[in-house]
């Protein structure tokens, strides 16, 4: 019979389901090496409850506190590093290297400048009525984009 | 008393020479009157509001010397203002439809029926009053007699004074004054764009009056162009627009904004070819997509090209500036360079547009 040791904690603490807790007592019935064991636990459980809860001493905050200052201290960048990343930066500055990312182009690509050139042009009267309507619609001269399949647009 | 009237002939002959001079002064220092405007051209501008016509056209547009795009359109056009061209392209583009009813446009897929609508053109000044004289001073008129689809025909061609932007070839029906074809040739003298009809039938005037817009169409609005007052535009740029020094002969007809967009368009005619330039703020010049750097001494510049027309993008004084037109690439880069070219974006300018672009 296989034995059920590492459930016999959370049966005591009453966090297994009730269909577990339910074949865990019917095993503790039949086995006596688990009644043992959760005996022994139980017993564990007892005796902490017995020890008296003490507060901190009044100290140990402003220790705890000093002693993370020195850590923080000790790991401080050395100065000389921060020299030469100052320096670094002064060259880059100075050389105008790229450092930063291009912003993103324009929302508009080329086109929509055609575009909108097209369709002023278009009011031209002496623009031909067909190429520039053609124009106007299909620069850059491809199916018309706000017509293409899209999720909003099937 | 021979010695006084040599001396009243030298005073005659001096102020006959002096007010000779000062004619060939006054004729010199006149400004050049332009020709008068051959009469097939003003039949082409009044035709497409007196002539009722239906036919079948060819278009064709080259995008670079390898690449050509062209479509059939069936043309109904009955005027005033009713314009039905339903356009089949030679390819794998899907089938469109466009209808210009008074001021509306609408624009359509015949099979699937959606599309957009939106206004037919932008406001435009009168032709003849304000763009005529513009067009005669800048484009040499050159007319002949022809024939197209047996009928009589008189040939147009319209050559640039300045060799930077096309030469336009029309071939005007003499009894209607439609043009029954159109080239359109860039400064190397390589064709752009050509028009013609393959069919042409004059119809009666009122030929299309009850004609409908298809009722099961889905349409959505497309952004709006309104024009742009002194305000607007202040708004817009935070200060007056830039003076952009655009190329010789064109003169501003109009500004507007596209939707509430912070861009404002000023448009510039020469009579003939339209020039748009876009301006908005900003110090770095991100460029349109598509679009190849070039160096100059003062600072980079963006340049694109698509047919006849040509790209131009820039940063000057905090201010983003595009220039479109049908105008060569050295001579956009000479407009933007005489406008000025800020210099190459320092750090903190391109730190600057960064944070600005993470703030929705």
């Amino acid at each position: 019979m296989p034995h059920l040791t590492d459930q016999l904690s959370a049966y005591l603490d009453g966090t297994l389901t009730p269909e577990d807790a339910a074949a865990v007592a019917s095993h503790l019935a039949e086995c006596a090496e688990c009644r043992g064991t959760l005996d022994d636990l139980q017993a564990v459980r007892n005796l902490l409850h017995t020890v008296p809860s003490r507060a901190p001493h009044p100290s140990l905050l402003p220790r705890t506190l000093a002693g993370l200052g020195g850590a923080a201290h000790r790991r401080a960048t050395p100065w000389w590093m921060i020299a030469a990343a100052g320096t670094a930066l002064g060259l880059a500055l100075l050389l105008q290297v790229r450092l930063l990312p291009t912003p993103h182009p324009d929302r508009a690509e080329g086109a929509w400048y055609f575009q909108q050139h097209a369709v002023f042009a278009a009011a031209h009267p002496m623009s031909d009525v067909a190429l520039a309507s053609y124009l106007s619609g299909v620069l850059p001269y491809d199916v018309l984009r706000e017509w293409s399949p899209s999720p909003q647009n099937p | 008393m021979l010695r006084r009237a040599n001396v009243a002939n030298q005073v005659g002959t001096a102020l006959i020479r002096a007010v000779a001079l000062w004619g060939l002064v006054a004729a010199l220092a006149t400004p050049a009157r332009a020709a008068p405007a051959p009469a097939p051209l003003l039949q082409v501008v009044r035709a497409q509001a007196a002539v009722a016509y239906r036919g079948e056209q060819i278009v064709v547009a080259w995008n670079g010397a390898t690449r050509a795009d062209a479509s059939l359109v069936r043309i109904e056009h009955d005027p005033p203002a009713w314009t039905r061209l339903d356009y089949v392209p030679l390819g794998p583009s899907r089938r469109w439809t466009v209808i210009r009813s008074g001021t509306v446009e609408i624009r359509f897929d015949p099979l699937q029926l959606t599309g957009t609508t939106g206004r037919a053109g932008v406001d435009e000044d009168d032709f003849e009053a304000a763009r005529l004289p513009w067009l005669l001073q800048n484009y040499r008129v050159i007319t002949a007699q022809d024939a197209l689809l047996g009928r009589k025909a008189t040939r147009l061609e319209l050559a640039p004074v300045a060799h930077d932007r096309p030469t336009h070839r029309l071939t005007v029906d003499d009894e209607t004054g439609v043009v029954l074809r159109s080239e359109r040739a860039g400064p190397d003298g390589s064709l752009g764009e050509v028009t013609a009809f393959l069919k042409f039938e004059i119809m009666p005037v009122g030929w299309r009056r009850g004609a409908v817009i298809p009722s099961d169409l889905h349409l959505t609005p497309r952004e709006p162009v309104r024009a742009a007052s002194a305000a607007d535009i202040v708004r817009v740029l935070g200060g007056p627009p830039a003076g952009v020094a655009v190329p010789a002969g064109f003169h501003k007809t109009g500004e507007y904004l596209t939707g509430d967009g912070p861009v404002v368009q000023t448009i510039y005619s020469d009579g003939l070819s339209t020039l748009v330039v876009y301006e908005r703020r900003g110090s770095v010049a991100s460029p349109p997509q598509g679009s190849q750097v070039v160096a100059t001494p003062s600072g980079p510049i963006w340049v694109q090209r698509l047919g006849l027309r040509t790209l131009v993008h820039w940063s000057h004084t905090g201010r983003v500036l595009t220039m479109v037109g049908e105008v060569s690439r050295p001579s956009l880069l000479a407009a933007a360079e005489r406008t000025g070219i800020a210099s190459a974006p320092r750090l903190w300018d391109r730190l600057l547009a960064w944070l600005q672009e993470l703030i929705p």
